[in-house]
């Protein structure tokens, strides 16, 4: 196990190098240049524009800019925003904690939800439990984010007056209104990981539970329960570790929507708001930590096979 | 009826008047206290006024930095840190500066703080705006309170360019501490000071209690929380967590309006949307195609279809009510068989194509679509370029790559700031170059004399000649529209449509 960790945290480093490049690559692709994106309308002389790229440091070639942002990643500096000054490390020590929080919180989610749901399911087979869940995973993959955070904004917030619509409360600084701010945003990014989570785990639910090893639990007069918890959950939960990683990882690039929604000062909205003022510095490190944290979900997920199943080794 | 009885009726009858009419004034005594918390569309990029350069950084501006110069809601120049201004000669202008004003840091506002500022305004290795003070040569520091400005040029403008970055004043002793830094820990000598910005969540400005005014602030904090998506700020307005919201889209206004707990406030602004035209493109440079553009347009159907009707049909470069504008200029009239006409004679019975540039979000697409049927009706065939606002203007003002931009023009303190960059031959919104020599004289008049009645005149006149030569194509000017909870109290807005929040209050906080 300790050579497959070794193994596979050594694939990051050609991984990293890859999509860096790629990003400063795309720098080339964009047309604006940082100075235009910054002033926007503004009447923008060219003197005026070459000051400006002249402070961000744009007017070397590309090639420079790359190799020096590298040598001085290696020394955990990430540079500093183009627009604001702000040191990048800093920015995603602030947004970083609230995207992958979200993330984590919805998968979370998804799975309280998700797993009872496709049990039921997945016991009762054709009957009116299982259509109601799987009715309801079919809208939970289907519906729109934008629409479901709008719709649970216009009831729970405007209209019944439960929770914020807005806006971000660490837990440092209280914890009950930090709940009740990421309420929403969870339920909204949440409701498509539940219904992930719900219809693999029905299937393979379905699948195991029809093995012959099962039919010999149940032969030696175990109760239902004590079948499904000790003998067939566990090698059904297999796909629901994929499926759980797979959505952490969408969750964490996808956040953008209902980081946008509801006013969150997260990494989604960092890479959207740096690709339109094409602040390179931030973006790259917004991509950077977003790839980073892809892996770690992933690398993570695969050691979880192998204590969930005993029978997956690592070689 | 008794004497006693009548004194009864009498007093109580004064009172029901007095109250009646003295209840307003109750209610209009400010409060002070409370915290502001304002939902600002777009972050704040530096907190330097001479290094920023986007348009959208002046509602963080304004409470931290006074400025030399201030304007009144219909941008008429008043006094601020300097008391008065005086030009004994066109290339002199004399600023006599207020007394005993403090930076946040301390630091004395004198003559001295004036002279640094300016030279750092104009000192390119540090200012992106350095070119907006161009006219002057040399600032002199004639005593404590009082500064000399030696100029290139006769320079009107400059007078209202001191109520914006220019005439920001930042404290000498923080710049130069702090260096690059500045932008991000500001030291000013407006009402708020800096004390917490968090770069995508918000921005804290905490009342700075030796401001000159006394009781001034009347806001013990004033809290800009940055939404970009109109809709949050909307629902943000709506379920109570800010105060205050500006950019509402014109399709909740109505609604906003009607809600009891809140206000929404509607006020004439520069702002108009127009298609810019690159002249140099043919056969954009013909008056008879350019007045055809003018004439295919039904500005009141595009008014009330894309906005609302909130806000008014374009006649000039200037809206109703503003000291420059020209009363008397009608907006061009609906008339597309004039239009045909007009086309036939440019030698184009068949009209033309063009392509046409602008962002691509909901109002501004279905604004442009609309524009591109009444086009296409008398011949001429758009098409539409959708970009985001960096890739456009790159593709239109820098790259002139594109015929035309169907953007806003955003308005300028000062009217020859406008007139200069739309219609100059040199001016960058004139990719063109379109050159019409009765204009760029009126011009250089306008900027010659200090005095409002005269400088009236020659912009006047500046917008007759725009519109004989077909010149600008406007639409329409857009409303400023603003909400906010029925407890804030003393907003004003303004021409330029950039929220301040001089003067405003909290009832019941």
């Amino acid at each position: 196990m300790g050579r497959f960790l070794r193994r596979r945290l050594l694939a990051v480093v050609p991984l990293l190098l890859l999509v860096t490049s790629m990003v400063f690559s795309l720098i080339l692709l964009l047309p604006g240049d940082p100075a235009v994106a910054l002033v926007g309308m503004e009447d923008a002389s060219e003197e005026k524009l070459a000051a400006i790229r002249e402070r961000m440091g744009l007017n070397r070639p590309l090639v420079v800019q790359y190799v020096s942002w590298l040598a001085r990643l290696a020394h955990g500096d990430l540079g500093v925003s183009l627009r604001t000054g702000q040191p990048v490390t800093e920015a995603i020590r602030e947004r970083a904690p609230i995207t992958l929080g979200l993330a984590l919180t919805a998968t979370g989610f998804g799975l309280l939800a998700g797993v009872p749901l496709a049990i039921v399911a997945a016991r009762r087979r054709g009957g009116l439990v299982d259509a109601a869940a799987s009715g309801l995973a079919a809208f939970g993959v289907a519906v729109p984010n934008f629409w479901l955070g709008s719709m649970l904004v216009l009831v729970l917030a405007l209209h019944l007056r439960w929770l914020p619509a807005t806006g971000y409360v660490s837990p440092f600084e209280s914890a009950g209104d930090a709940f009740r701010h990421m309420l929403l945003p969870t339920l909204t990014l949440g409701a498509s990981a539940v219904a992930e989570v719900t219809r693999q785990l029905r299937s393979s639910l379905g699948e195991v539970l029809a093995a012959d090893y099962v039919k010999t639990a149940r032969a030696k007069g175990l109760a239902e329960g004590r079948v499904v918890a000790k003998h067939a959950l566990r090698p059904a939960l297999i796909p629901v570790i994929t499926v759980a990683g797979l959505t952490i990882s969408r969750l964490v690039s996808n956040t953008v929507v209902v980081e946008s929604i509801f006013a969150l000062p997260g990494l989604g909205r960092l890479n959207l708001e740096s690709v339109l003022n094409r602040d390179f510095p931030m973006l790259q490190g917004a991509v950077l930590v977003t790839v980073l944290a892809v892996i770690a979900v992933n690398v993570l997920s695969d050691l979880l096979y192998g204590l969930v199943d005993p029978r997956i080794r690592y070689g | 009826m008794s004497q006693s009885l009548k004194t009864v009726i009498a007093a109580s009858l004064s009172l029901i008047v007095a109250h009646a009419a003295g209840s307003p004034a109750v209610a209009q005594a400010p409060k002070p206290g409370g915290t502001l918390r304002a939902a600002m569309r777009a972050e704040v990029s530096t907190f330097d006024p001479h290094r920023g350069a986007s348009g959208t950084d002046h509602m963080y501006l304004y409470p931290v930095f006074d400025t030399l110069v201030r304007f009144d809601e219909k941008l008429n120049a008043k006094p601020g840190l300097a008391e008065s201004w005086e030009t004994p000669d066109p290339r002199t202008l004399v600023l006599k500066l207020r007394k005993g004003v403090k930076f946040h840091d301390g630091t004395s506002f004198n003559a001295d703080a004036v002279r640094f500022n300016l030279m750092r305004a104009q000192d390119k290795t540090i200012s992106s705006m350095s070119s907006e003070l161009v006219s002057v040569q040399d600032v002199e520091v004639v005593n404590e309170l009082t500064v000399r400005l030696r100029l290139r040029a006769p320079d009107a403008s400059l007078i209202l360019a001191f109520a914006d970055r220019a005439g920001m004043m930042i404290s000498p002793t923080a710049a130069q501490k702090l260096g690059d830094q500045f932008g991000r820990q500001p030291v000013g000598a407006g009402e708020f000071r800096m004390a917490r910005w968090q770069p995508g969540s918000e921005v804290r400005l905490e009342r700075f209690p030796d401001y000159y005014e006394p009781g001034r602030p009347y806001l013990e904090a004033l809290v800009f929380k940055i939404i970009p998506d109109a809709d949050t700020r909307v629902s943000a307005l709506r379920s109570g967590q800010v105060d205050f919201i500006m950019e509402v889209p014109a399709q909740d206004f109505a609604g906003l309006k009607a809600e009891r707990n809140l206000r929404a406030l509607e006020g004439p602004t520069l702002a108009y949307w127009r298609v810019f035209l690159n002249t140099a493109k043919p056969p954009l440079e013909k008056k008879a195609v350019r007045e055809a553009m003018n004439l295919a347009l039904d500005r009141p159907t595009l008014l009330k279809t894309i906005i609302f009707g909130l806000g008014e049909v374009a006649a000039s470069p200037f809206p109703a009510g503003y000291w420059a504008n020209n009363p008397a200029l009608k907006p061009w009239p609906y008339d597309p068989a004039r239009a045909k006409a007009k086309l036939a004679e440019a030698g184009l019975p068949n009209g033309f194509a063009m392509d046409m540039v602008l962002e691509p979000t909901p109002e501004h697409v279905r604004r442009a679509e609309a524009i591109q049927a009444q086009w296409g009706a008398v011949g001429i065939k758009v098409e539409l370029k959708p970009m985001e606002l960096a890739k456009g203007v790159q593709a239109f003002f820098r790259g002139k790559e594109v015929m035309a931009a169907n953007y806003r023009w955003t308005g300028r303190p000062d009217p020859d700031q406008s007139v200069r960059g739309m219609f100059h031959s040199t001016g960058f919104y004139n990719p063109g170059g379109l050159k019409v020599a009765r204009v760029e004289e009126l011009m250089d008049q306008g900027k010659a004399t200090y005095k409002q009645d005269e400088r009236r005149r020659v912009y006047q006149q500046i917008g007759e000649v725009v519109q004989q030569e077909a010149m600008d194509i406007a639409i329409y000017f857009a409303s400023s529209l603003e909400a906010m909870s029925v407890s804030v109290q003393g907003y004003q807005q303004n021409f330029l449509g950039k929220p301040m929040f001089r003067g405003v209050w909290l009832q019941g906080k």
